[in-house]
């Protein structure tokens, strides 16, 4: 029982917390994809070898953007939801009116998604202004972002609805997150490797096609770049669907 | 005149995988009046607060809320009604006019409106010198205050009060009994839960006395006392030789007292002066606690 528009209050809610708490929630986690492009590209790249005729610190740069814009709607949808829903009961407030749990949970979605749209986006423009993404690229990037964004925001929700505690948090982000951050082809080509581990990390990590596709968005955009870039809205879907029905079975007794 | 009949429920359980939190009860609510649910923590009384506010579903039975069905209509059912939880679940990141605003939204207030509403709910409370304050800085009896302003929001024709007054100092608890008073003057329809016997006395028109998921007796608390126990009670507190036998009324051994019920103070006085000398005793008006104890042999407060 969705009705289209039922969760916008709760977004609304979660976008005046936002404004309130910009700085430190906001622009501080900001300065973390600086310090990976002067780590990575700056740094270690003056040592690293060209990638398929690549300049490492070119290479990277799809990394960096996905990395901001999945911590922040994947943290988002995991400790801040947890956090509202267990200690400050502020669920349970809510569906006391008639937004429905299905409505919140979308609510806390689709803001978790805003979330990293907007921190992808602010990142983006940092790079076209030092020259790392030409211009042209900028509406397949905010595409990819977008899509990401929405796929990391739905399975934060997904493992909220699972953990009981905050701190089993660790399961889902030692064993998942975090190497999907590193093996994703995000700071190296996993493409070197044999296929079938390709193959599998597109099976287990969605944002394998994403950093495929946004690098060979360097050479020309074509069909097949935009469908590798599209897919991981596929898993996106199915984390919202899947989010949204176990956490009415937790919620609604 | 007749009144409405707000909530009817038949025959409602409620069971937590083999657990009982309501077994098999009966009630209604009227238009106009304040109903109290009596009874100890785990005595079901939450839990049929969000029976009646489509938060959770029975097991069996039928409800109905203003005339609708809790599991078919719960979106205009919830517009309808004003909660105060039992936890004071504001958002701490905002005021208290932003946790009103922000609230307001839930039932598609338009903002002119929610204004000039938030500013009549914090005269009613008497909070509009707080308007701007975090509320994670106001005081407990204050922070109850603006939950009955938030609950107030929807102009709500039934408002339902879990445990209000729980934790609160006499003064704060009085404030509160206040408004609850005026808002049954303005004509709404009142639940509340409670375990303190003086609250649901002074305010509820009706109670059902509720333990363990059942419902043990219901009416209005006067006449409850006197269907049951009587209105006088004599209260002893060093009784080894007192022949209890000889004396008229409900006798009750709870822990280290015993308790005499009876319609005749003034016989039953008489009769335990003459048969034992040493007594301490007091001597008061029945209450529902008394009540209670006759009824179940539980204390109401833990």
């Amino acid at each position: 029982m969705i009705i289209l528009t039922g969760w916008i209050p709760v977004w609304k809610r979660n976008r005046d917390v936002f404004k309130k708490l910009f700085w430190v929630n906001f622009f501080l986690p900001l300065l973390e994809p600086i310090f990976y492009l002067i780590t990575f590209g700056f740094g270690l790249g003056n040592f690293v070898r060209d990638i398929n005729g690549m300049p490492y610190k070119k290479f990277i740069i799809p990394a960096i953007v996905a990395m901001a814009t999945l911590s922040s709607s994947f943290f988002y949808t995991t400790y801040s939801s947890f956090v509202k829903m267990i200690f400050q009961k502020t669920f349970d407030a809510i569906i006391a009116t008639p937004v429905s749990i299905e409505e919140v949970v979308m609510g806390e979605i689709m803001w978790g998604a805003t979330r990293g749209i907007i921190s992808g986006f602010m990142v983006l423009i940092f790079l076209i202004f030092l020259g790392l993404v030409p211009l042209k690229n900028l509406f397949f990037y905010l595409l990819i972002i977008s899509i990401l964004s929405f796929t990391f925001s739905s399975l934060g929700m997904l493992f909220t609805s699972i953990v009981s505690t905050i701190e089993s948090f660790n399961y889902p982000i030692f064993l998942y997150y975090t190497p999907m951050i590193f093996f994703s082809g995000t700071f190296f080509p996993i493409t070197n490797f044999p296929d079938f581990i390709v193959y599998i990390s597109k099976i287990i990590f969605p944002l394998t096609y994403s950093m495929i596709s946004l690098r060979a968005l360097e050479y020309n955009l074509n069909l097949k770049i935009i469908l590798e870039g599209i897919y991981p809205f596929f898993h996106g879907i199915i984390f919202f669907i899947l989010s949204i029905k176990l956490m009415k079975k937790k919620l609604i007794k | 005149m007749t009144t409405q009949i707000i909530i009817e429920g038949f025959n409602i359980s409620k069971n937590y995988d083999s657990f009982k939190a309501l077994d098999n009860i009966n009630f209604f609510v009227k238009e106009g009046e304040i109903v109290g649910f009596l009874g100890p923590n785990g005595a079901g009384k939450t839990t049929l607060i969000k029976l009646i506010t489509c938060t959770s579903f029975k097991t069996s039975g039928k409800l109905k809320v203003f005339g609708l069905d809790t599991e078919k209509d719960q979106k205009k059912i919830k517009a309808l009604i004003g909660l105060v939880p039992q936890d004071n679940n504001f958002d701490p990141d905002f005021t208290v006019y932003e946790n009103l605003l922000v609230f307001s939204r839930y039932f598609g207030i338009k903002r002119d409106e929610a204004e000039k509403r938030i500013q009549n709910l914090l005269n009613f409370v008497g909070l509009q010198n707080k308007r701007d304050e975090k509320v994670t800085d106001l005081s407990g009896g204050m922070k109850r205050k603006l939950i009955i302003a938030r609950s107030l929001i929807n102009d709500p024709e039934l408002i339902i009060l879990d445990e209000p007054t729980t934790g609160l100092d006499p003064q704060a608890r009085r404030k509160i009994w206040e408004m609850i008073e005026d808002l049954k003057k303005n004509g709404k329809t009142i639940i509340l839960t409670t375990h303190y016997m003086e609250e649901a006395e002074k305010l509820c028109d009706r109670i059902y006395i509720m333990d363990a998921g059942k419902i043990i007796t219901w009416g209005n608390p006067k006449e409850l006392i006197i269907k049951h126990i009587g209105t006088e009670t004599i209260e002893i507190y060093n009784c080894e030789d007192v022949k209890l036998n000889e004396i008229k009324g409900k006798k009750i051994f709870f822990k280290d007292r015993i308790y005499i019920h009876t319609d005749n103070k003034k016989e039953a006085l008489e009769m335990l002066t003459d048969i034992c000398e040493n007594i301490k005793f007091t001597v008061r008006p029945t209450n529902l606690e008394d009540l209670f104890i006759y009824l179940t042999g539980k204390e109401l407060k833990e």
